[in-house]
């Protein structure tokens, strides 16, 4: 009973989800037409209809460990990805087993202790989402060095020429960067001051987010960052630090974010100063999506976490059977990144949130 | 005259009757209508009665018991987590293994979709995996010391869930502190539990928050799952009651409330379920016990009504029956009575004819067929009141009297003496046509004489006469008469009659001299 109930409500549950992405497939082609140059040719802002991939796995059982930046729901949402997908894996009578932790805050420290402690325990593949990649990469190096199965997924990789066997997320941080900052310019008109929010100082996806942002504001010269600062992935620090900025910058007219916690923060700061301060983000943070919904964010970039945390267990199915990225699986698999307006909330709320 | 006096009464009888009959049926009939519709509106009134009070108890046990189903599936899963907890502390797990193994174990034991523990540090436990969290689960941040917490969940996926959480108390897993034990229950096993539909209808149960939106993402009736029940119920209230309708919800207060929505009365029925901040709603459309009550309703009035249909076509056949007969009746007793009439007329005129045919016989004489004496005096009667009062001019009388019977009965027979009789009588006759014969004796005989006869009088008394001198010689009739007229003075017929037999008694001796047999 439990697993047919199960069964029957995901499909109902699919059924319905299928229903929304053709509509949102719709509403998306038809806001292409008015937004035009910076838009996304329609497409699954998330993929929620995903099946295992045809590949038959050798074992019967498998225990994975993974371990991430920092207790947030943005990998929660990647969590509900590997969990469908585990799912499917058990009703095909593979039982898989996996542990899903990060600590409070993010931590090298933390990061680097976990990793090792998985390597005494007997686990088919190691996983990690990088906090830090000159840090942790030696040690992802180390363990394979050990014989351990490694791989880095959804925000972060390893730095380049770590022995990691694969990496499943997002690749293009850098684009995703310079394509909120490129609706930021349109939108003032390629003149203004702006500020940029990064998340964790020395986390690649944020890192590489705002040198997309500062590459695309260093194209027009008439676009000036006044400031560039580091919430640690906090909502409370993003709103005092947006409010200092606003103290400090009368003028300001922008603002880039490019985490989740970042446009959150801002937002509540701009409310509260009540000022008009354009603000393009990053994910799918629910408070974030009604302050889109509502016009206080201009634009935000939504990534498919769904399909990250689903291609991050097929992955390190095919990784703990031995297989090396090739025909069966890339070395990177690229997850897509939707930028979503005003228009769109709705839709990504009720998608995401079953807000209806 | 009578019998047509008769016939009148009896075709006045006829259509009074049938009158009375028709009429009688119409008021009958419209008696029986009015009845009907009379029934027929006490019944529409007493139907919604009985909605007003079918659908308040209805709606109030519905919202109760499926509330009580809803409390049910809860309580029993904090049991079903008590239970887990309490084997919990008997087993030694000492490792993770053994962890997800015992609650695989648990799950399929108790039929739970997801079961899991959570540690000091909001690391979460289930069959399959390890987690932290935090983030993920809200209500770790709020977890009471005892009792319960249950609250429901939209993940990233929009899916919701509802989790019942319990706290649990001195028990240690890998050096670690477990601070709850919760389930997970899909919304839509609660939709499920809660579906109720009607055909087409949508369910009539929900269950909202206090602040009026919809938990189970279900459609309620025609309020749309995105909906926020307290808004559309609102706007369709009047002012103060939309307020009122907020305050019992915030309260969790157990109330009912109709309200028009479309062409038809809603009503809504709300109760708390305890332990959440949840209420159990159900609508209904008024119509729809309505309908099934006046569903019923009106097969009884139509039965009723085709039973008084066929008692009044019952009772029309009954009396247009009874009209026939009567009016059949009526015609038969007039056309007896006409025949009775006709038969009595006819026994009247035969009595008559019979009573003429006596009158005849008593006055006619046998032999002859003459009038006899009776006859005779009859007239004379008659005549004597008429002369009296001098309505007769003209009159005149023979005497007449048979020569030789005696003669010819002794000689011949009474036979032949009887045929002398009747040739006697004939002659009388073959020569006084247009006048009254009597026989008056045995050989005696008189003739009244008035009309055409009287005017001819002395020509037929001479002829007559002259015939009886010859039948003295060929044997025929003798025959003496003699005439006599009425004159002044005369009173009676006999003064006449007198004068005419002194006549006759006088041509009898001249008869007798010329050869006849005459008696003296």
């Amino acid at each position: 009973m439990k697993s047919g109930r199960k069964r029957y409500s995901r499909g109902i549950i699919r059924a319905t989800l299928l229903a929304f992405f053709f509509t949102g497939i719709l509403v998306f082609s038809q806001t292409k037409v008015s937004f035009g140059d910076n838009r996304k040719p329609s497409q699954k802002v998330v993929d929620f209809d995903r099946t295992l991939d045809p590949y038959v796995p050798k074992k019967k059982q498998y225990n994975f460990y993974f371990t991430y930046r920092n207790v947030h729901p943005w990998w929660d949402a990647i969590a509900m990805g590997i969990e469908d997908a585990q799912n499917q894996y058990i009703e095909k009578g593979i039982k898989i087993t996996y542990e899903y932790m990060a600590p409070a805050i993010p931590s090298v420290r933390d990061q680097k202790t976990r990793l090792l402690a998985a390597a005494e325990g007997d686990y088919d593949v190691i996983g990690v989402d990088v906090t830090d990649e000159k840090a942790i990469s030696p040690i992802l190096d180390r363990l394979v060095d050990e014989g351990h199965r490694v791989m880095t997924f959804s925000s972060s990789d390893a730095a380049t020429g770590c022995k990691r066997v694969a990496y499943v997320g997002n690749t293009h941080n850098y684009e995703d960067g310079r394509e909120l900052t490129e609706a930021l310019c349109k939108k003032l008109n390629y003149s203004g001051e702006v500020a940029i929010l990064v998340g964790i100082k020395g986390a690649p996806c944020h890192e590489d987010r705002a040198r997309g942002a500062r590459d695309v504001l260093a194209k027009y010269p008439n676009m000036k960052i006044k400031a560039i600062e580091y919430d640690q992935d906090n909502i409370w620090i993003a709103k005092k630090m947006t409010r200092d900025i606003l103290e400090k910058n009368e003028n300001l007219s922008g603002i880039i974010c490019c985490n989740m916690s970042n446009p959150v923060g801002a937002a509540r700061a701009v409310i509260d100063s009540g000022r008009d301060i354009t603000i393009v983000g990053m994910d799918h943070d629910r408070e974030a999506l009604h302050y889109l919904e509502d016009g206080i964010i201009y634009c935000l970039g939504v990534q498919d976490c769904y399909s990250i945390g689903f291609d991050t267990l097929q992955v390190a199915v095919m990784i703990a059977d031995g297989l090396d990225p090739g025909s069966t699986y890339p070395e990177k698999t690229e997850e897509e990144t939707s930028i979503i307006y005003q228009e769109d909330a709705d839709h990504m709320l009720e998608m995401l949130y079953g807000e209806m | 005259m009578n019998t047509g006096g008769d016939g009148n009464d009896s075709g006045r009888l006829k259509r009074i009757t049938s009158i009375y009959v028709v009429v009688g049926a119409v008021i009958v009939v419209i008696v029986i209508a009015a009845t009907a519709m009379w029934t027929s509106i006490r019944a529409r009134f007493a139907t919604n009665e009985a909605v007003e009070q079918v659908s308040e108890f209805y709606l109030r046990e519905l919202a109760k018991r499926r509330s009580q189903s809803v409390k049910g599936i809860i309580y029993s899963r904090i049991e079903d987590m008590r239970l887990a907890v309490k084997t919990l502390e008997y087993e030694d797990l000492a490792s993770q293994e053994a962890l997800r193994s015992f609650i695989g174990d648990i799950e399929t034991l108790l039929d739970l979709d997801l079961l899991a523990f959570v540690d000091e540090d909001d690391v979460v436990y289930t069959e399959y995996s390890t987690y932290t969290g935090k983030s993920r689960h809200k209500f770790l941040a709020d977890m009471p010391d005892e009792g319960s917490s249950i609250s429901t969940v939209v993940q990233y996926t929009g899916r919701k869930q509802i989790c019942i959480a319990i706290p649990i108390q001195g028990v240690i897993f890998q050096g670690k502190k477990l601070k709850a034990c919760f389930v997970e229950i899909a919304i839509e096993d609660f939709a499920d539990t809660l579906y109720f539909g009607t055909g087409d209808e949508e369910s009539v149960f929900g269950l909202y928050y206090r602040d009026g939106s919809n938990l189970t993402n279900n459609d309620f009736g025609p309020i749309g799952a995105d909906e926020n029940l307290l808004d559309v119920v609102g706007s369709m209230l009047p002012p103060g009651k939309d307020e009122l309708l907020r305050e019992n919800f915030s309260q969790g207060k157990t109330e009912g409330l109709e309200f028009m929505q479309g062409q038809g009365d809603d009503i809504l029925y709300y109760t708390p379920i305890g332990g959440t901040d949840w209420m159990m709603c159900v609508l209904l459309h008024k119509s729809v016990i309505s309908e099934q009550i006046r569903g019923i309703n009106e097969e009884t009035i139509r039965r009723s009504r085709i039973q008084i249909a066929v008692t009044g076509l019952v009772i029309l056949l009954f009396f247009g029956g009874l009209f026939l007969l009567t009016h059949r009746r009526a015609k038969n007793m007039l056309a007896r009575e006409k025949k009775n009439s006709r038969t009595f007329r006819e026994r009247a005129k035969q009595s008559e004819r019979e009573l003429g045919q006596v009158r005849e016989l008593a006055t006619r004489d046998a032999m002859t067929g003459v009038g006899n004496k009776l006859a005779y005096t009859e007239q004379e009667a008659a005549l004597n009141e008429a002369l009296e009062k001098g309505q007769i001019e003209k009159l005149a009388i023979l005497s007449c009297d048979l020569n030789g019977l005696k003669k010819v009965n002794d000689e011949q027979g009474h036979i032949a003496g009887d045929n002398y009789i009747r040739e006697a009588g004939k002659m009388i006759c073959d020569f006084y046509k247009h006048s009254s014969v009597f026989r008056t004796g045995g050989d005696e005989f008189a003739v009244i004489m008035r009309s055409e006869d009287y005017d001819n009088r002395y020509r037929l008394l001479e002829e007559f006469n002259r015939q009886a001198e010859e039948n003295i010689k060929t044997g025929k009739a003798v025959i003496s008469v003699g005439m006599a007229e009425l004159e002044d003075g005369d009173r009676q017929l006999s003064d006449i009659f007198k004068r005419a037999d002194e006549s006759m008694y006088v041509r009898k001796m001249q008869m007798k001299k010329l050869g006849a047999s005459v008696r003296e």
